[in-house]
């Protein structure tokens, strides 16, 4: 098949896969897992065409390590996943972190813990997407709630990995993963493709690890002559281990730092309904769907409704929430889960604004009318 | 004419002394790869070691080739990764017997099955150095760790038969003791095509040996020479004489075609394009 | 004619749902509209409750699932049972003769799929014919645009039988 031109339907999952193609992903290693073992056959079928290799590995620890070392040798590389297989990648998730490995995770959230309900939708993965690997880390996390953003949001989850030499996650949900929407795919010549900076010094002079003035360094290609050390175990410029006392802190502290202090570039929200409103939706992904319908709704019951969506989940936009939080009577914050980002929003809630939660968590797109009885409760 | 290689050219020598134990073989098993490295040319840039965790996990330390150490039991699943992503390199995982074969076991027999062209050398001390002395996956039944302080309850896995099950390529054992044997299985190992595994006996007089071997590392040593035996010689002894031995040499010779190369000829458009963008 | 649209397409699995749903949201894309179709189904490849929903509608979609139905297709009792009540009266129903017996709605449209299907002689085509039954009823997309999209979704070797049910569905 070639690639789909022009106005159609796509599932999400096959957008997702397109997206990662049109951004230049060679390597896709996975295991096959509902509701995302589209993206997987998708790939086995397009990418040898592309010069590129799909490989099924034997578990989700294996595909993760396989796209970190694809990446190492210079591939823009990816995976897909749901839950269990997610919990799986986050033992070598943390090395391609500490490694400063660019490659693309995407989970397409489904009801958990444990087997759950394989085929139905959940969004309860949002804390694990940042904190599910060991150690401090940093994460950037993006969330899709559209067929057309599964491709956006695909190419542009490539694109910071590869500026910001990091892996970067892409957490959809069933709902949007195996939905069919319109789409139109762009001519991919007219697309904007960030590729990894290569080094500037002569191979003898590469340090592999040595930040450039953004503090991401440079990187080498395994069969490069500049030669790339990559360990997982705390390391200095060289990338060979160091155990000596402040290394640590250095790597950690610039690991946080090359990230953190380029919020702007990462932080993405939309503002969605009237700018006055008494009640502030907060969601994101497929449930921030259901409060866009829902703005028009409660309108006819007479209540002001707006939507702040978080495109970016991680790194939280703590500055967009807050003034959010700072301009509305109340805030409901509606998740596919028990109360996970609501933390979130309540930790920036420094106007003391009172926070609702609308939690979904029956195996489906999240109801409106628990939305609904969540905005009544907030104007009360 | 072209000046022969060192050794050097592989070693990282400003990063001596070893971290490893006086009388573990680790130090002879990395000279041994780097000679045979050396003997064939192969420049340093064109061969990424992937090393596991434990003692020999450490071994990428002391390489100036390209280098990868990652997680426990993991390094042939990165090392997958790291052949599909340039074929041109050649990929050396360095494992030891917990990171082959319990940790990692699921994925040796994966790249076994799967013949993904990639070494594999897995230095087998039968034991957990790094952790203190635990019982590995590879103990002889009944001896003694930190872990089976009466003896291990359970039976060891045979590298060589296990790998030559799961479809490698090329399989050979020898130890620390046998040098220049050792040298010469690793460079066929790295010369061929397809997933090739050298098992190399190795010593762990600090944990391994001060439990189950009386003496001291030279005895230790004795140990390893003793416990080694050819595959013709082996087959003459009774069973309670086997299972005190284990067979050295090549074992496995053979050709079955590796996964990039089966790959390509199904999606022939692969290989048109190679490494390099495709369309 | 609206360019708004609900429809439920619920039966089991097997019965060609999901694809009916692409054929569907095919034709209204063709038409010029936005679409957003989803499906549920359980963990078994055959058998068991399947269904799709399409929504159409001329600008961006929202909430893609049905909120308030316009129309539902109901192929089993399971379906039925599972939105009768729950539609309002505006929301036409297509039910199957055969397989939904407890019935009382008000708007709505009984079927007997097998019994055209035997007069078809093909037992498989029952989601072209189906799809013919609902534009018959309801205006939903161009018959033009529904067979166009009805040749890019279906093999060709099957193409005619398929037409041939979508006609006679959209005749009876």
């Amino acid at each position: 098949m070639s690639r789909p031109e022009g106005i159609q339907l796509m599932e999400g999952n096959h957008a997702c896969a397109w997206g990662a193609i049109d951004a230049g992903a060679r390597f896709y290693a996975g295991y096959p897992i509902t509701p995302s073992s589209e993206i997987a056959e998708v790939c086995a079928r397009e990418l040898p065409a592309y010069g590129g290799t799909y490989i099924q590995m034997e578990d989700e620890i294996g595909s993760m390590a396989a796209i970190v070392g694809a990446s190492l040798s210079g591939k823009k590389s990816f995976t897909a996943t749901s839950g269990p297989g997610f919990s799986l990648m986050q033992e070598n998730l943390g090395v391609g972190i500490y490694q400063e490995v660019p490659c693309v995770v995407v989970n397409i959230q489904r009801v958990g813990p444990a087997t759950g309900l394989a085929t139905q939708p959940a969004q309860a993965d949002v804390m694990q997407a940042r904190w599910g690997t060991h150690g401090d880390h940093p994460i950037i996390v993006l969330c899709p709630a559209t067929v057309q953003e599964m491709y956006d949001f695909t190419i542009r989850a490539f694109n910071l990995a590869e500026r910001f030499r990091t892996p970067v996650i892409l957490l959809s949900d069933q709902v949007v993963g195996q939905t069919y929407e319109n789409i139109s795919l762009p001519d991919p010549a007219s697309l904007k493709l960030v590729t990894r900076k290569k080094p500037g010094v002569p191979p003898e002079e590469y340090l592999p690890y040595q930040p450039d003035e953004n503090l991401v360094p440079p990187m080498a290609a395994y069969g490069d002559r500049h030669i790339l050390h990559a360990s997982s175990t705390c390391h200095c410029e060289t990338g060979y281990s160091n155990f000596k006392y402040g290394t640590n802190r250095q790597l950690l502290t610039r690991l946080k730092d090359k990230i953190y202090n380029y919020l702007d570039e990462i932080i993405e929200v939309e503002h969605f309904g009237p700018e006055d409103a008494d009640v502030t939706l907060v969601s994101f992904g497929s449930a921030s769907r259901v409060c866009k319908y829902l703005v028009g709704e409660a309108e006819k019951e007479g209540i002001r409704v707006n939507l702040l969506r978080l495109i970016t989940m991680w790194p939280f936009p703590d500055q967009e929430v807050q003034k959010a939080l700072a301009n509305t009577g109340a805030c409901v914050v509606a998740e596919m889960n028990q109360g996970q980002v609501i933390n979130e929003v309540n930790r920036v809630n420094t106007t003391n604004t009172p926070v609702h939660l609308a939690s979904g968590i029956d195996g489906e797109l999240i109801r409106p009318e628990i939305i609904m009885t969540s905005i009544r409760e907030a104007v009360k | 004419m072209a000046v022969k290689l060192s050794y050097r050219e592989y070693f990282k020598e400003e990063a001596l002394p070893l971290m490893w134990c006086a009388g573990c073989g680790n130090g002879i098993l990395l000279r041994a790869i780097t000679d045979a490295l050396a003997d064939l040319e192969i420049p340093p840039h064109q061969v990424v070691v992937s090393t596991g965790i434990g003692c020999w996990g450490k071994a990428d330390d002391y390489m100036k080739t390209h280098g990868f150490h990652g997680s426990h039991g993991r390094a042939l699943a990165f090392g997958t990764g790291i052949k599909l992503g340039n074929p041109d390199l050649h990929v050396i995982a360095l494992m030891g017997d917990g990171d082959a074969l319990a940790i990692g076991g699921n994925h040796f027999i994966h790249a076994a099955r799967r013949n993904i062209d990639i070494t594999a050398i897995i230095s087998n001390n039968f034991t957990y150095g790094m952790t203190g002395g635990q019982y590995s996956p590879t103990t002889p039944l009944s001896y003694k760790t930190t872990t089976s302080p009466i003896g291990v309850a359970e039976p060891a896995f045979d590298v060589c038969s296990l790998s030559e099950e799961c479809g490698a390529n090329y399989v050979a054992r020898s130890t620390v003791y046998h040098v220049t044997q050792l040298k010469r299985f690793i460079a066929a190992a790295i010369q061929k095509k397809g997933f090739n595994v050298v098992e190399a006996i190795n010593t762990c007089p600090t944990h391994f040996g001060r439990r189950n071997i009386p003496g001291d590392t030279v005895e230790m040593m004795n140990y390893v020479k003793e416990i080694s035996i050819s595959k013709s010689r082996y087959e003459k002894l009774d069973e309670e004489e086997k299972a005190k031995h284990l067979v050295t040499g090549e074992l496995v010779n053979r050709d079955r075609p590796d996964f990039l190369s089966v790959y390509r000829e199904i999606n022939p458009a692969a290989s048109e394009t190679g490494r390099g963008e495709g369309k | 004619m609206s360019k708004n649209w609900q429809i439920i397409l619920a039966g089991e699995g097997g019965q060609g749902l999901i694809l009916a749903g692409r054929i569907l949201s095919e034709a209204a894309i063709i038409d010029g509209n936005s679409v957003s179709l989803t499906s549920s189904y359980g963990i078994a490849a055959r058998g068991g409750y399947s269904e799709a929903q399409v929504v159409i509608s001329e600008g961006e979609i929202y909430y893609p699932k049905c909120a308030s139905p316009d129309l539902l297709l109901a192929l089993t009792q399971q379906a039925y049972d599972r939105y009768a009540d729950k539609v309002t009266d505006d929301c036409l129903i297509i039910y199957d003769k055969k397989d939904v017996s407890n019935n009382n709605g008000k708007n709505e449209v009984g079927f007997d799929f097998k019994a055209a299907l035997l007069t078809l002689g093909n037992l498989k085509v029952i989601n072209s014919l189906f799809l013919g039954v609902i534009l018959k009823h309801r205006d939903i997309v161009s018959t033009e645009s529904m067979s166009e999209s009805l040749k890019k979704n279906i093999p060709p070797k099957i193409q005619e039988i398929n037409l041939k049910a979508f006609q006679y569905g959209l005749e009876q």
